[in-house]
């Protein structure tokens, strides 16, 4: 009934010899060898996950965006220096809203005494957020008294929740900012350009993610023969060989070389001396007259051999391309632009054909009423200012 | 306008049911440039400077038209973005705060 009780000799056989029947040496079959890239990721078993499962870091403040999110990618754990606290503090504490700056930093404001205090608390709490690595929670709850000062016998709270929230947010942007600028600083050392311009001008003027990436660009766009040199001088870094820059020429690079940019300079419109004008609002720098009208200026450079064409209308243009393109990499102007932006952008909403038959007035994205409000400035608590917007309609309005 | 609904703004133009169009008002276009006129116009006044400062004039307006306004729509329609979703997630964290902290309710049990 119970068998002859050989059944699972096998088993114990095995026992007996110490080892495992079938033995894979670990080398030689990966997970993604076997399984799904979607069933790994689905398990949390990717390279990135390991990444993360090693830090002693909870994972929500290893990653940029929410775990929830597709696109999640992990921060680059760059220890966060004591020395850079300080200018994080005061990067921080001028975008924590209006509020804050209402409440401590207007003239007769509230609290206008204690904002050097409140300068301290923020740099306290990134301590704790960006160092320690602590939550926003357990901040709030244990070390709420380090973000308040005591006038006795009151105690005035500098940060609220919402506000220490904040905090951390910004935190992790000028992180990523600072992580930035060290790369562009590690580019203009390494390229030793010494340009006055950017050393005055640009570099104390870059406050945020996007002047940081416009300041690259421009580097790599007016010392561009320079940095090509550079990179044969150094082999150690292969891996920004990998990128091969297109071989295309643009056409802005064909005409620079031309002598249309002779004919440019004739403008007197040196970007850099514009630039400098127009931010100081003065004319630093005068801009110089030709003597002769631009038509037969251009004529002088007209030389059909030289392949730029001999239509001094046509040498105009490129001349005017010449300068504006330079003018458009310019990351003072572009920063110049947003700031054009948030103040008095314009939002303009139209349906397209099919946008008009299928949106009924149940449809979740009806903006069709809101056409009513045609320009309806809006004005919320959570943006430093307002954007209007005005909707217009093809058929209703 | 709330806040959401520039979200459902962006999910309809995905969805190919609006054209979303972000750009400066004429008014503030033109004291824009005018700023930057007065950076590079020249200002002597005869035939020939004159003739200078209109093509001075237009590399202006081609930088704008060609470079600066895109770049700046472009940016300001990810920035509004991040706002709207940075709005959203704080009302739903609100609410989560309050759902976390409210007594108890039963189904059909009314106070």
């Amino acid at each position: 009934m119970f068998g002859t009780g050989s059944d699972y000799e096998w088993a114990l056989e095995l026992d007996e010899d110490g080892k495992a029947a079938v033995e894979v040496p670990k080398d030689s079959l990966r997970l993604q060898d076997v399984f799904e890239p979607s069933e790994i990721r689905d398990r949390l078993l990717t390279e990135d996950d390991d990444l993360i499962r090693s830090q002693d870091i909870p994972e929500r403040m290893q990653l940029l965006t929410s775990s929830l999110s597709a696109s999640a990618t992990v921060v680059t754990q760059e220890a966060f220096r004591m020395d850079d606290l300080n200018d994080a503090a005061d990067w921080v504490v001028t975008r924590l809203g209006d509020h804050i700056i209402k409440k401590f930093f207007e003239y007769g404001a509230q609290h206008e005494k204690w904002k050097s205090q409140l300068v301290l608390a923020v740099r306290t709490a990134l301590d704790a957020l960006l160092v320690q690595t602590l939550e926003v929670p357990y901040i709030w709850a244990h070390r709420r008294d380090q973000l308040s000062v005591f006038d006795m016998p009151r105690r005035i709270e500098l940060l609220s929740n919402d506000d220490l929230w904040k905090v951390y947010q910004l935190g992790m942007k000028f992180r990523a900012f600072l992580d930035r600028k060290r790369g562009l600083d590690t580019l203009y050392e390494r390229l030793a350009l010494g340009d006055p311009y950017f050393d005055n001008h640009i570099k104390p003027a870059l406050q945020s993610v996007e002047s940081v990436a416009d300041a690259t660009e421009w580097i790599g766009f007016k010392y561009k023969d320079r940095k090509d040199d550079s990179l044969v001088f150094h082999d150690d870094i292969p891996s920004e060989r990998k990128h091969k820059a297109p071989s295309r020429v643009s056409e802005y690079e064909l005409v620079k070389k031309s002598v249309v940019a002779r004919l440019a300079q004739g403008y007197g419109m040196n970007p850099e001396h514009v630039v400098v004008n127009f931010k100081s609002g003065t004319r630093l720098h005068i801009v110089e007259d030709q003597d002769v009208a631009p038509l037969d200026f251009a004529l002088q450079f007209a030389d059909p051999a030289s392949g730029v064409g001999s239509d001094p209308k046509a040498l105009l243009a490129k001349a005017r391309m010449l300068i504006a393109t330079e003018l458009g990499k310019d990351p003072l102007l572009r920063e110049e632009t947003r700031n054009q932006f948030q103040t008095s952008a314009v939002l303009t909403v139209l349906p397209t054909d099919k946008g008009i038959s299928k949106i009924s007035e149940y449809h979740p994205y009806n903006v069709r009423p809101a056409c009513n409000l045609v320009t309806a400035r809006l004005t919320s608590h959570c943006r430093p200012s307002s954007i209007s917007r005005t909707s217009r309609c093809q058929t209703a309005c | 306008m709330t806040e959401p609904q520039y979200l459902h703004i962006l999910k309809a133009e995905s969805e190919l049911l609006v054209t979303v169009d972000i750009h400066l008002q004429p008014e503030a276009i033109e004291q824009w440039s005018n700023s930057f006129y007065e950076a590079v116009l020249s200002e002597d006044d005869n035939e020939v400077v004159r003739a200078w400062n209109d093509e001075r004039r237009l590399v202006i307006k081609e930088v704008l038209e060609t470079t600066l306004l895109p770049l700046g729509a472009k940016w300001m329609k990810e920035w509004a973005r991040e706002q709207a979703e940075d709005y959203l997630a704080k009302a739903a964290a609100t609410r989560l705060h309050e759902v976390c902290l409210a007594p108890l309710s039963v189904a059909g049990h009314q106070d």
